[in-house]
């Protein structure tokens, strides 16, 4: 599914260029659920955001579901991730003029879904994570487990093959985080494709593959 | 996805009020300004505009040039008009007018003051669009003794009846009612209530022949396609044609469209405008505008940074760009259009008001402010993309990781953009107040400038019509009492500019015509009014008695005749009923200001003539006003006057007629102040917002030991050195502007550096006063809060 050969990240400071990911050579195949492990400022957030098209990379090859995505131009990726990836942030990233209901909206209009077959998608959903309750709520007036949930929710409402999550639960306290875990557990069970960058060994043990970066050098993978 | 968008931006706006309201109510002051004035604006550029000709119709006027002066007058004699239409194929038609304002009209016994007279050709309703209600337009006054009237003095002398058929008395003469017209519109420059064939003007038989007296005006109605310009190249020598004297006179044509805005003419219309406070207005209207869209593009560029999390997540839920460029095009053009409606409901709510206070009838529904609200919705359409640019293009392209992550810090964005602009608000406001001060100062000036008559307790009684059978009679008893010093009479108040007259004198060039003013005016009447004598003596009982006309003149008439002494020189005259007059020299006056201060002093003719007096001028002691004026009520009640009595105090008449220049000085400061306000309000908004901005870094700087004074100067100091940048770039542009607007005044102050520096403050302290306030709050919040929140 993933290929990603030599990808190299490096940023500009003054004449010389600091390299944040050195390298990376990586298969991923569907179904898997990985875990990006590495210490604060490893290069895990840099790798994941590579993978989900939302960052460049300076150097190397990337194909995505067999498409070249170094190659692509911005609307053929932004079509492609919209397709196929949800994205979950460790500071949930909700819009905050928006209701639950609202915000779970926002994908499928983006998608050009319509109104009835929308509405019961977000229906579903709310269902599904049961914050039928919640739907009219607006971000701040949930907690913090709540709104990461929502955020997860958001990502997933459109089916995609692919889930990123860049330390999911990290603003969570273990009880809630332990809730969204068991929760990619079971979605990777039913076939999504998961790729969660963590530094809680805990989280980890959740996967089946653990990736770690060292200083932006893929130092293991098992 | 639209709905998603509105949805965003109107929880937004209801979350930050505060901003919502100095952001949309700013610009709608702004724009409800604009349309105000431009209101008033458009309607002043509409007089004349009515008829349905009015693109060909032209005024003859004369260029009159001498060795030192030059005189432009707008009165042409009696015989131009038919000549102008056999000789030129391309003068369609002429009509000659003569205005008489203020007059008697008598209805069988009862007498009707205070109504103007015009006479006129019976080509009147072809060149000119003044419909008829009743009555036949082509023959209406085809009798020498026919009158059309308007609606208005029908209701006042007929009631409901129908006037057609009855008779009038005006000027001594009876006249047929054959027709009623509507009102002439209030953007006509002709004003009149009744109208008379023009050979019934009492100056016709005196004037019908001569080239020579300047008398009544002319209009003419050129062929379709010929232009102005050509058509006055060809006629400018006509007069000289037709006369011996006349050798340094040109004529001229005036489009009608420019009378009422451009006094570039002389004539004794009533109620002229001036181009100047259209201009003036115009450019104050524009200047508000723009420091509101100025405000709404700076608080909006201000506040977008907020908006860069929402444009990340966003993008990482799956959304173009071009779609995020939509979103913000339309929340900043939605908001400018509901601040359009704003605008528009404020002016509803504003109009009768102003319409009141202007004397103008203003309405959003005249086809110039159709017009205006169409460029305004242009303009809010401007505004809405200028202010959504920045967000738009800056925002959507910033990678959606940096989005989310606020990288970008709220407030940096458009840092200097937002400078020049409030820069730009400042020096606005700057050169608006200097206006402002230069306007009051001119006008204060022209009222104090000594007018070379006493107008303190001074009151004028009208005696046109049977009162003036007993003038004798009451000027005598008048005398006895205590409280009245002096009574003289006159043809017209000191207040009122006269027409001018012909006149020659021994060893004057016989080509060269020279108007002058005449004045007719009763014994003592120097002395009454306190005009200075400078040589020669004031009019008295033994000069009515003599068997030759006498006069006095001005400075300004012994100055255009050279003589070294005038006193016992005969003068001849035509015009206002007489032609060859001639009459002697018997004083000299100081030079007085008469009719408008705007203009110079020119010559002046005082002439003793008991049979044109319609003015009575009764000088009362200091403390005795009302006690004169009661013995002038009784003296009318007892002589069993039946016309009712009419009298204005001098003073009054004066400050009334200073009241169309001063009510625009107070429109004027009005609007200076909105805009201020509006300044005011962009100020606090980007003051607050800097202020919510720095909140961290303020709470930083206390605890590390800041003192308030300290944290005060570092908000407020950037927001003086725009006012100070703003003020040099402001004062040079005031200069000039102000300059040019002095110009015109024949007495005008002059500029100081004063007015500047006071002007430059002014603003500097309200710039402060608005910021500190934001400053001070910021500076004095607890820092641990501030710390706890972030
Ligand atoms: N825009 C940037 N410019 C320069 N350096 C950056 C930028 N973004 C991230 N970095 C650097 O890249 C490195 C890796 O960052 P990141 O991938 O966020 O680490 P992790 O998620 O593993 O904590 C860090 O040292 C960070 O300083
Ligand atoms: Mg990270």
């Amino acid at each position: 599914m993933i290929e990603l050969r030599n990808i190299a990240k490096y940023y500009r400071t003054g004449s010389v260029n600091t390299y944040v990911l050195r390298r990376i050579t990586l298969d991923i195949r569907e179904g898997e659920f990985i875990s990006i492990m590495g210490p604060s400022g490893a290069g895990k957030s840099t790798l994941l955001n590579i993978v989900g098209m939302l960052d460049d990379a300076s150097e190397g090859e990337y194909s995505f579901l067999g498409e070249p995505v170094h190659q692509l131009n911005e609307k053929k990726r932004a079509s492609l991730y919209k397709e196929h990836m949800g994205f979950i942030f460790q500071s949930y990233h909700l819009i905050d003029e928006l209701t639950v209901y609202e915000n779970l909206e926002t994908p499928l209009l983006y998608k050009k879904i319509k109104g009835s077959q929308r509405k019961s998608m977000v229906c579903d959903t709310l269902d599904r994570f049961q914050i039928v309750g919640k739907k009219d709520l607006f971000p701040n007036q949930l907690s913090g487990g709540q709104q990461q949930l929502v955020g997860v929710a958001r990502a997933l409402i459109a089916n995609p093959k692919l889930l990123l999550a860049d330390e999911p639960t990290g603003n969570l306290h273990s009880a809630q985080g332990k809730e969204i875990m068991d929760l990619f557990k079971k979605l990777n069970e039913e076939g999504t494709t998961i790729i969660q960058a963590t530094h809680s060994e805990t989280n980890s043990a959740y996967s089946r593959r653990i990736i770690r970066l060292h200083d932006g050098w893929l130092e293991s993978d098992e | 996805m639209l709905k998603n968008y509105l949805i965003t931006v109107f929880r937004n706006l209801v979350r930050h009020k505060g901003y919502s309201f100095i952001n949309i109510g700013g610009l709608a002051v702004g724009m409800a300004a604009c349309i105000l004035i431009m209101a008033w604006v458009v309607f002043e550029l509409s007089y004349d505009r009515f008829h349905e000709n009015a693109d060909r119709l032209h005024r003859v006027v004369m260029d009159i040039e001498r060795p030192d002066e030059s005189y432009s007058i707008a009165v042409t004699p009696v015989p131009l008009a038919p000549a102008l239409e056999n000789e030129f194929m391309s003068i369609e038609r002429s009509c000659r007018v003569q205005l008489y304002s203020s007059r008697v009209v008598r209805r069988g016994h009862d007498e009707f003051p205070g109504i103007d007279v015009a006479y006129a050709d019976g080509s009147f309703f072809k060149l000119f669009t003044f419909p008829m209600v009743q009555g036949d337009p082509p023959t209406a006054l085809a009798d020498p003794s026919s009158v059309v009237i308007t609606e208005s003095m029908s209701a006042r002398l007929f009631g409901g009846d129908n006037p057609v058929g009855r008779v009038l008395n005006i000027q001594k003469r009876d006249f047929v009612v054959t027709g009623v017209l509507k009102d002439p519109p209030q953007n006509s420059h002709l004003v009149f209530d009744c109208l008379l064939p023009i050979t019934a003007w009492p100056g016709w038989a005196g004037e019908r022949d001569s080239w020579a007296i300047c008398g009544l005006f002319t209009y003419v109605q050129l062929a379709d396609g010929t232009s102005g310009s050509e058509v006055a190249e060809r006629i400018a020598d006509l007069r000289t044609r037709y006369m011996s004297g006349g050798g340094n006179s040109r004529l001229d044509l005036q489009p009608i469209t420019r009378i009422h805005l451009h006094r570039d003419y002389s004539d004794h219309v009533k109620g002229h405008g001036d181009i100047k406070n259209v201009y003036l207005f115009a450019g104050m209207a524009c200047f508000i505008l723009l420091i509101a869209i100025f405000n709404y593009m700076n608080l909006s560029t201000a506040r977008a940074a907020d908006r860069t999390r929402e444009v990340g997540i966003r993008r990482l839920v799956g959304a173009q760009r071009a779609s995020l460029l939509f979103r913000f095009y339309a929340e900043s053009i939605t908001l400018s259009f509901v601040a359009l409606g704003v605008a528009i409901v404020m002016v509803e709510c504003a109009l009768p008001a102003v319409s009141e206070w202007t004397g103008k009838p203003l309405s959003l529904a005249g086809h110039g402010i159709s017009t205006l609200i169409l460029a305004l919705g242009a303009i809010a359409l401007f505004t809405g993309l200028a202010s959504g640019s920045y967000p738009a293009l800056v925002l959507s392209s910033v990678s959606p990781m940096r989005a989310v992550g606020g990288i970008l810090s709220r407030g940096k964005g458009g840092a200097f953009f937002r400078r020049v602009l409030v820069t730009c608000q400042f020096a606005v406001v700057i050169v608006a107040m200097i206006g402002a001060i230069v306007i009051a100062g001119q006008l204060e000036y022209v009222q104090r400038t000594p007018l070379g008559f006493t107008a303190d307790h001074f009151l004028y009684a009208g005696i046109d019509g049977e009162a003036r059978k007993h003038f004798e009679t009451m000027r005598a008893e008048l005398l006895r009492s205590d409280d009245i010093s002096g009574v003289t009479a006159g043809s017209m108040p000191m207040t009122a500019a006269a027409s001018t007259i012909r006149w020659d004198w021994e060893g004057k060039n016989p080509d060269d015509y020279v108007p002058v003013h005449p004045m007719f005016v009763d014994y003592q009447y120097a002395e009454v009014l306190g005009l200075e004598i400078l040589r020669g003596r004031d009019f008295t009982e033994r000069d009515g008695a003599g068997s030759e006309d006498v006069m006095l003149v001005n400075e300004a008439a012994v100055k255009v005749m050279g003589f070294q002494d005038p006193i016992g020189k005969r003068v001849t005259y035509s015009g206002h009923g007489a032609s060859g007059r001639d009459g002697r020299i018997i004083g000299v006056v100081k030079d007085f200001h008469y009719g408008s201060l705007h203009s110079q002093i020119s010559p002046t003719l005082l002439m003793l003539n008991r049979d044109a007096m319609r003015y009575l001028g009764i000088r009362t002691s200091p403390d005795g006003e009302e006690r004169a004026l009661a013995a002038l009520k009784t003296t009318w009640r007892r002589l069993g006057i039946e016309t009712s009595l009419t009298y204005v105090f001098m003073d009054d008449m004066l400050a009334s007629s200073y009241y169309s220049d001063e009510r625009l000085g107070v429109i004027y400061r009005l609007f200076v102040v909105v805009a201020t306000f509006v300044l005011c309000l962009g100020l606090f908004g980007m003051g607050s917002y800097s202020a919510e901005c720095r909140r961290k870094e303020i709470s930083i700087r206390k605890v590390l030991g800041a003192t308030v004074s300290g944290i005060v100067q570092l908000l407020s100091r950037e927001f003086l050195i725009l006012a100070a940048i703003a003020n040099a770039v402001a004062w040079p542009i005031a200069y000039y502007a102000m300059n040019r607007w002095l110009q015109d005044f024949a007495y005008r102050i002059e500029l100081g550096i004063g007015t500047f520096v006071l002007a430059g403050l002014a603003a500097m302290l309200i710039a402060l006063l608005t910021v500190s306030y934001q400053a001070i709050r910021a500076a004095w919040a607890n820092p641990v809060e501030a710390l706890k929140y972030e």
